[in-house]
């Protein structure tokens, strides 16, 4: 009797259970602003995004905003309109041509949403920035368990002489590159038609070199403060170039950008690289809240993504030869004519001067 | 004995628990970035610091004129029930001041306060505007920097409507109605300050007064017209629904009266005319079968004096004078590229060479400073140099076309260019740079073609009659028109 009691006991627990329903609060699409303004050649561009709700599901795409108006002003009261760019391009404003941040001035972005909503960053002032006096190629190689082959690229070390008795934060970007793109037009194979079923190949006499065109292609974030090189000369590990198979077959070339950011913007900025390279160990950095430099003047309390940058602005440009390359990835082959790869010319940059 | 020491040292132990308060860390407030000054406006943000809940009976920021923050400004934000941000904003400060401001809450009636930041306010400057020329209700942009809520502008002494002041620095305004003067000062003024425009604003000008109708209530097209000293001409052509109309009808600008001429040669349509030649011209007999009329006269006033037959048929030709020689350029039945010149002493006509362009009735010839130029009917400006017998584009009508026809007056070193069929446009065009600015449009029927076209007095006539198919009792319409005139 006891021994039925029992059983009957353990079967009321499990009758109980009911499914647990998480409740996610449904999350907002928080205006996020990126971009940067500095003492190089504009135009300068501050793109203005909605972020994607956040849940169980993806839920939603991250939208331009569009139809805004956005300027940047100057702690002397001068106004600069941005242009919002066209087709593929909405929601990222331009400053004009000429427009260069000065050293010694602050500037703030502000921004008028189509709905009436009013936004503003803290100001941020322009440092000067020190020159790279040199650039060094590091080569590179990371073990992967993908692959047997590591994925590799290029280092680049930038040199500088950082000015004492202040203090400085950097940041560094990939400007535009161009890099001689050889494909096999000989073995252009064209897609099978009712005119060629078989896919017979039809070489094509040109061309094998080409001229790429590639947009700064930054995937990980470089930024420093001088702490421990404060009025020295030093050099510091400033852009990762990946060998994708085309870059690296015979001359690479690339601008490469450092600027000198306030502080707010460092801060921003290493918290951004730390949190993107978690990888789930034990030794992670806690996450931290990213908090921004842009309000809204019709809620204080709205959380705003993004930071608003001004800063100093210098380049140097460098070549990168195939010989240059301790380890290289295996040669990607393109069988066509090069020029029908988006971005490629047959005639050099008008500075091309390996 | 053991146990009793190890009680009391429990409870012992256990009272000093009992004993721990929570220590609360302070309540504070920071006074934290200046985020915008401008002309009389400042936007400062402050942030309530606590690590629990708390309830601010009153916060905000006080500025003031002096660091002692005597006779303070507040902006009081109200109650704010959990620590962050807040941001305060005031319009209406001085010019140029400077000023001090701090963040305050008031929290179980204890006033905290944050730091205290020095700032001032900037000064207004203006760097543009556009347009500099321009009509009554027409938006004009201020671009400059620090202009206020309230900032007034204005053109001359008349106050124009701000209609927008965007980030203070573009001050969209409508063109006030001008008070008689055309080029007057823009102005600004903010506070007790007066900015004025380096350059000044020129209200688009050009007034138009009907004078008269054409005698008789008629209208009469493909007519000729010539003015001199005695009065403006017009007459010959075709009476609508009609007959040829056999003479002409003198326009005294000075009476305002007409007076009718008569004409001892035949009727005709297209027949071309000067100050002092007139000739050429057709009936049409039947339908587009034409009877040329080859008789040539000198005008004398009021009157006419035969000369030597022309030795070509003409019709709907161009006619100018220059240096004592008369210019017949173009017109109808294969003739539109033809430059024919007359030389009075010697009674001969000389064929020059052909135009690279239409020419006839369908554009509009001009001298100045011993130069022809041509309008032609698509709006290209030629300048014809008889002695090389070469012709030069110099600039093209900016307005619209329609069907050719323009009219072509010079007043000065300005020429007023326009009325082409179909529009209402007149454009004037600046000789000595070719710059060209617009003038007020003609008024009266916009279906109407310039008929004649002179001048007297600085003012220019246009006769203006409604196109042939429009039906009803419209008639030719004499208009004055002033160009320096609103």
């Amino acid at each position: 009797m006891l021994k039925r009691l029992v059983y009957l006991l353990l079967l009321l627990p499990m009758a109980c259970v009911e499914p647990y329903e998480v409740e996610v609060p449904e999350g907002e699409q928080l205006l996020t602003v990126e971009g940067i303004i500095s003492t190089g050649p504009g135009p300068h561009a501050i793109t203005l995004t909605r972020s994607a709700t956040y849940g169980s599901i993806f839920e939603g795409l991250i939208r331009p905003v569009s139809l805004a108006t956005v300027v940047v002003r100057d702690n002397e009261g001068n106004v600069t309109f941005l242009i919002e760019g066209a087709d593929g391009l909405k929601g990222s404003y331009f400053t004009p041509a000429n427009f260069r941040a000065q050293v010694g001035k602050s500037y703030t972005l502000q921004i008028r949403t189509a709905e009436g909503k009013v936004y503003t960053s803290t100001p941020e002032r322009v440092t000067a920035v020190p020159a790279i006096q040199s650039l060094e190629i590091r080569n590179v190689t990371i073990p992967t368990e993908e692959s047997s082959v590591p994925k590799s690229g290029i280092q680049l070390i930038a040199g500088l002489k950082d000015p004492a008795d202040e203090n400085n934060f950097y940041y560094w970007k990939n400007g535009q590159a161009v890099y001689i793109l050889e494909t096999r037009p000989d073995l252009f194979t064209p897609r099978p038609t009712t005119a060629n079923p078989n896919r017979t190949p039809q070489p094509k006499d040109c061309c094998v070199q080409c001229y790429r065109y590639e947009a700064g292609n930054n995937q990980s974030l470089f930024v420093v403060n001088d702490d421990s090189f404060n009025g020295l000369n030093t050099k510091i590990p400033a852009s990762f170039i990946a060998d994708d198979g085309f870059r690296f077959v015979n001359k690479f070339r690339m601008d490469l950008k450092q600027y000198s950011i306030s502080q707010g913007a460092y801060r921003y900025l290493r918290l951004v690289k730390q949190q993107a390279e978690i990888s789930g160990s034990i030794f992670d950095p806690p996450p931290a809240t990213l908090r921004g430099n842009m309000l809204s003047l019709d809620n204080p309390d709205e959380v705003v993504l993004g930071y608003f940058m001004a800063g100093g602005e210098t380049s140097r440009r460098i070549y990168v030869d195939k010989s240059d390359l301790t380890f290289k990835q295996n040669r990607a082959i393109i069988q066509d004519d090069c020029r029908v790869i988006s971005g490629a010319f047959i005639d050099p940059p008008a500075d091309w001067k390996p | 004995m053991q146990l009793l020491r190890t009680s009391i040292l429990f409870f012992i132990l256990l009272a000093f628990w009992s004993c721990t308060q929570e220590d609360e860390t302070p309540i504070l407030v920071s006074t934290e970035e200046v985020l915008f000054v401008g002309g009389d406006k400042i936007r400062v943000s402050g942030r309530l610091l606590a690590n629990r809940e708390v309830l601010a009976e009153d916060h905000g920021f006080e500025f003031s004129t002096q660091s002692s923050f005597a006779n303070p400004i507040i902006v009081s934000l109200g109650e704010k029930n959990q620590p962050g941000r807040f941001i305060g904003e005031k319009n209406g400060f001085k010019l140029s001041q400077t000023y001090f401001v701090k963040a305050f809450a008031t929290i179980n009636g204890k006033r905290l306060e944050g730091k205290v930041i020095e700032l001032s306010t900037l000064s207004p400057a203006v760097t543009s505007f556009a347009p500099s020329y321009g009509v009554v209700g027409q938006e004009l942009v201020i671009q400059g920097k620090n202009f206020p809520e309230g900032t007034k502008v204005f053109f001359g002494n008349q106050e124009a409507q701000v209609l927008q002041n965007v980030f203070e620095s573009k001050l969209t305004v409508k063109i006030p109605a001008p008070t008689g003067q055309i080029v007057v000062p823009i102005k600004l003024r903010v506070q007790d300050r007066e900015i004025t425009l380096s350059t000044p604003f020129e209200y688009q000008a050009g007034k138009y007064t009907k004078v008269s109708d054409f005698p008789g209530n008629l209208r009469i097209y493909d007519n000729s017209y010539f003015s001199n000293a005695t009065g403006f001409y017009v007459g010959l052509g075709k009476i609508k629904l009609g007959d040829n109309y056999a003479g002409f009808q003198r326009f005294n600008p000075a009476t305002g009266t007409w007076t009718e001429v008569n004409f001892p040669g035949n009727k005709r349509r297209f027949a071309f005319a000067t100050a002092n030649y007139l000739g050429g011209g057709a009936i049409e007999t039947s339908r587009d079968v034409f009877q040329f009329d080859r008789s040539f006269w000198k005008i004398n006033g009021s009157n006419f004096e035969r000369l030597g037959d022309l030795p070509f048929n003409t019709r709907d030709a161009m006619a100018v004078e220059w240096n004592s020689k008369l210019f017949l350029f173009g017109g109808l039945d294969a003739a539109s590229f033809l430059v024919r010149m007359y030389d009075p002493q010697q009674a001969k006509w000389v064929n020059m060479q052909n135009a690279p362009f239409l020419l006839g009735r369908i554009g509009a010839v001009f001298t100045w400073e011993n130069r022809i130029f041509v309008l032609s009917n698509i709006g290209q400006l030629w300048e014809y140099e008889p002695n090389q017998d070469r012709w030069q584009l110099r600039t093209t009508y900016p307005g619209k076309t329609g069907f050719g026809h323009p009219v072509a007056e010079v007043i000065g070193n300005k020429a007023y260019l326009g009325l082409y069929r179909a529009t209402q446009e007149l454009w004037e065009l600046d000789l000595e740079t070719l710059k060209w600015k617009t003038k007020n449009q003609i008024i009266g029927l916009p279906q109407s073609i310039t008929s004649g076209h002179f001048q007297h007095n600085g003012s220019i006539y246009f006769l203006r009659t409604p196109e042939e198919p429009i039906i009803g009792s419209l008639t030719m319409e004499l208009y004055k028109f002033d160009p320096d005139a609103i």
